[in-house]
């Protein structure tokens, strides 16, 4: 498993990629345009760099850096909720939670390109049965009617009450064309 | 003439088709605010083609209510799911969330729904009063005094950032620079769109708020594999009485922060998003116990409650007497009356005078109504943190799918949702403020609007040639640098006392 530091350092040198990339693009700007986001890309610059050597010099029990710790000497409470920075956590919960994380993108993702083809509601419909049936909350008939119940609301709100107009989906015109 | 004038608005309220319009408007405005992305700004938007043909004080009644209604609305699912319905709930979820957390939702829901109606109450006063005297404060403000409360708004950032301030600011950097992105509205420049036409009109902010919030949250709870609040460890043992009491325990924060929300209400652009966070960062910097804030203090739920509630009336009065709108939903707002007959101006005040009364007596009763529904709901809308995450998970990201698509009609927002699902995810797994991104994107337009404004109007020494913009900015310094003085002096007087007790 990578260890905690690895994946903060990492997190932070794209950080310091993307705000060079900023001040980049910025100076193909007009004078006026880049008047505001040079100065504060570059000023992000100076404390992500400030932040990766402060990371990597403090112990691995200090990286949880608080500027206000150390200009007042503030102490904050320990945050429990965090891996501690260099072990690799235990194998069997880091590997349960990475899992869990994967799934986890993955789930959003695969409603976003459901979205994508099929249009809102086809999407809401399906992916929340699918949802309950994977989970196994609810024997299927209870899943499908509890599912078209909250469609149905879904819909109600959004199409009846606030007539908003949904987007039907790639797929809509080849469903069309096979019409 | 005064008299009359207030016992004329309130009679005109007194018909069954004004009374059932607010009805319908307030538990509209209840609905929309509980839906994630869409505020006040969408229900007025959606309410203006049924504003013609009633009577005008019904249709007042309809929109006023409507509006006042999302305000509690929003703060509703900010507090219990840490999903703020709109912008200006924002600071809500800050205390109001851990406070669901630990079992005091209906405490907090409680508190929220008495401190915005006591806000109300103030805005409504000083809407009444103080239409004549505001005017030239009013005018005396210009773009380097709002660039001034802008910036205020930035340096609250270390308010927020208990575990890192240095991550917190690196985040609220981020939160400036993706405000960028789109149309630059002063120099017509197309910022950061990578070719993407989409990304002209930039990234809108209701969606990547459902993103931020809603989406990595439901995430979170996929990972973390229980409940918000695991009621066999946290049983909700919060009273409707405790979260009333609270409100009027803290009557000084109340009026602090009402007073707050009446000013920014009065003043031109700022809006009430502006409103709650400043008002959290005055209540935590004003606070005896300000390590308690972030933490589930209920003052964090009263003081942006409170002054998001006062904001509404503050911000009808340049609406009306100036026709300058004090934020968004007042913009629409000024739109609906010009379309029912009203032409905001000083005569507003003279042969108007019983319509301007009849508003203030909506903002009070609309108040009323949404408090009494609120405290009746409380204890039943703090029971779904505890749902099933099974439940849960699917429910709320589609509610949240359909919300970013129907923000603007474009499936393209769906996928900005998702990027901001997944960038608040990380955020949050790596201790990156999301409350410092947001922070940062509200402010950045403003900062950057008034900072051109300011150069082409005053010259580029335009901090020592407006005495305003001078003292707005010694103020600054003295509130950023007060955190700092205080955890010094309580750093010394626990020293004092420890070196006491060596020597006795």
């Amino acid at each position: 498993m990578i260890s905690r530091r690895t994946q903060e350092n990492g997190i932070i040198v794209l950080i310091i990629l993307m705000l060079i990339g900023v001040i980049v693009i910025s100076l193909g700007y007009g004078p006026r345009a880049r008047m505001v986001p040079i100065p504060v890309a570059a000023f992000g610059l100076l404390l992500a760099v400030v932040q990766l050597v402060w990371q990597t010099l403090r112990s691995a029990d200090e990286l949880q850096v608080d500027l206000l710790e150390v200009l007042t000497k503030r102490k904050s409470a320990p945050d429990s909720s965090v891996d501690k920075p260099d072990e690799p956590v235990v194998p069997d919960n880091a590997h349960a939670r990475f899992k869990r994380e994967l799934t986890a993108y993955a789930m959003v993702l695969l409603f976003l390109a459901m979205v994508w083809a099929m249009g809102p509601m086809p999407s809401v419909f399906l992916f929340t049965l699918g949802y309950f049936a994977v989970s196994r909350q609810y024997s299927w008939p209870r899943a499908i009617m509890y599912t078209a119940i909250f469609t149905a609301a879904v819909y109600a709100v959004f199409v009846y009450a606030l007539e908003i107009q949904l987007y039907h989906g790639y797929l809509a015109p080849v469903v069309e064309y096979f019409r | 003439m005064l008299i009359e004038a207030i016992v004329g608005g309130l009679t005109a309220l007194f018909t069954p088709q004004a009374m059932l319009f607010m009805l319908i408007g307030v538990i509209y405005g209840l609905v929309i605010g509980i839906l994630p992305g869409l505020g006040g700004i969408v229900a007025l938007a959606l309410l203006l083609p049924f504003t013609y043909g009633f009577e005008v004080a019904a249709t007042l009644a309809l929109l006023l209510g409507a509006h006042i209604a999302t305000i509690w609305g929003s703060s509703v699912t900010g507090i219990l799911f840490n999903v703020p319905g709109a912008a200006k709930s924002l600071a809500s979820c800050f205390d109001g969330y851990p406070m669901t957390k630990q079992g005091q939702g209906t405490r907090a829901l409680s508190a929220s729904a008495m401190a915005a109606l006591l806000g109300g109450l103030a805005g409504a006063v000083f809407l009444a009063v103080s239409i004549p005297v505001i005017r030239p404060i009013m005018l005396a403000l210009g773009p380097s005094e709002y660039l001034m409360m802008a910036i205020w708004g930035l340096t609250i950032i270390a308010t927020f950032s208990e575990g890192s301030l240095l991550k917190g600011m690196i985040a609220a950097v981020f939160g400036v620079l993706v405000a960028f992105i789109g149309m630059d509205i002063v120099t017509a420049t197309p910022r950061f769109i990578f070719g993407v036409d989409f990304l002209f009109d930039g990234v809108s902010f209701p969606v990547a708020m459902i993103g931020m919030f809603a989406i990595s949250e439901m995430m979170k709870l996929y990972v973390k594999g229980g409940s918000i609040v695991d009621r066999s460890v946290v049983d909700e043992k919060s009273t409707v009485l405790e979260g009333v009491k609270d409100a009027f325990r803290h009557w000084g924060l109340v009026l602090r922060s009402s007073l707050l929300g009446v000013w920014i209400g009065v003043l031109p652009g700022v809006g009430a998003s502006v409103g709650g966070i400043a008002a959290y960062a005055q209540a935590a910097q004003t606070s005896k116990n300000p390590e308690r804030f972030g933490k589930g203090a209920v003052e964090g739920v009263i003081a942006p409650d409170a002054t998001v509630g006062a904001n509404e009336g503050g911000g009808l009065m340049p609406t009306l007497a100036f026709g300058i709108p004090g934020g968004e939903g007042m913009a629409i707002l000024l739109v609906a009356f010009i379309g029912i007959g009203i032409v905001p101006g000083p005569e507003m005040l003279t042969s108007n005078l019983d319509l301007v009364f009849t508003m203030v007596w909506i903002i009070v009763l609309a108040n009323v109504l949404v408090t009494v529904i609120g405290l009746g709901a409380a204890p039943y809308l703090a029971r779904l943190p505890a749902l099933h995450p099974n439940i849960m998970i699917p429910l709320v990201l589609s509610v949240c799918f359909v919300g970013a698509f129907a923000t603007r009609g474009h499936i393209e927002d769906v996928v900005v949702a998702v990027v901001f699902g997944v960038l608040g995810f990380l955020m949050d797994k790596y201790q990156y403020s999301r409350a410092n991104f947001v922070i940062g994107m509200v402010l950045a337009t403003m900062i950057e609007r008034n900072l051109h404004l300011s150069l082409t109007l005053y010259g580029e020494s335009f901090l020592f040639t407006r005495p305003i913009t001078l003292a707005m900015f010694v103020f600054i310094l003295v509130t950023t640098a007060l955190p700092f003085i205080r955890s010094w002096r309580r750093k010394r007087m626990r020293a004092m006392v420890s070196a006491a007790g060596r020597t006795s």
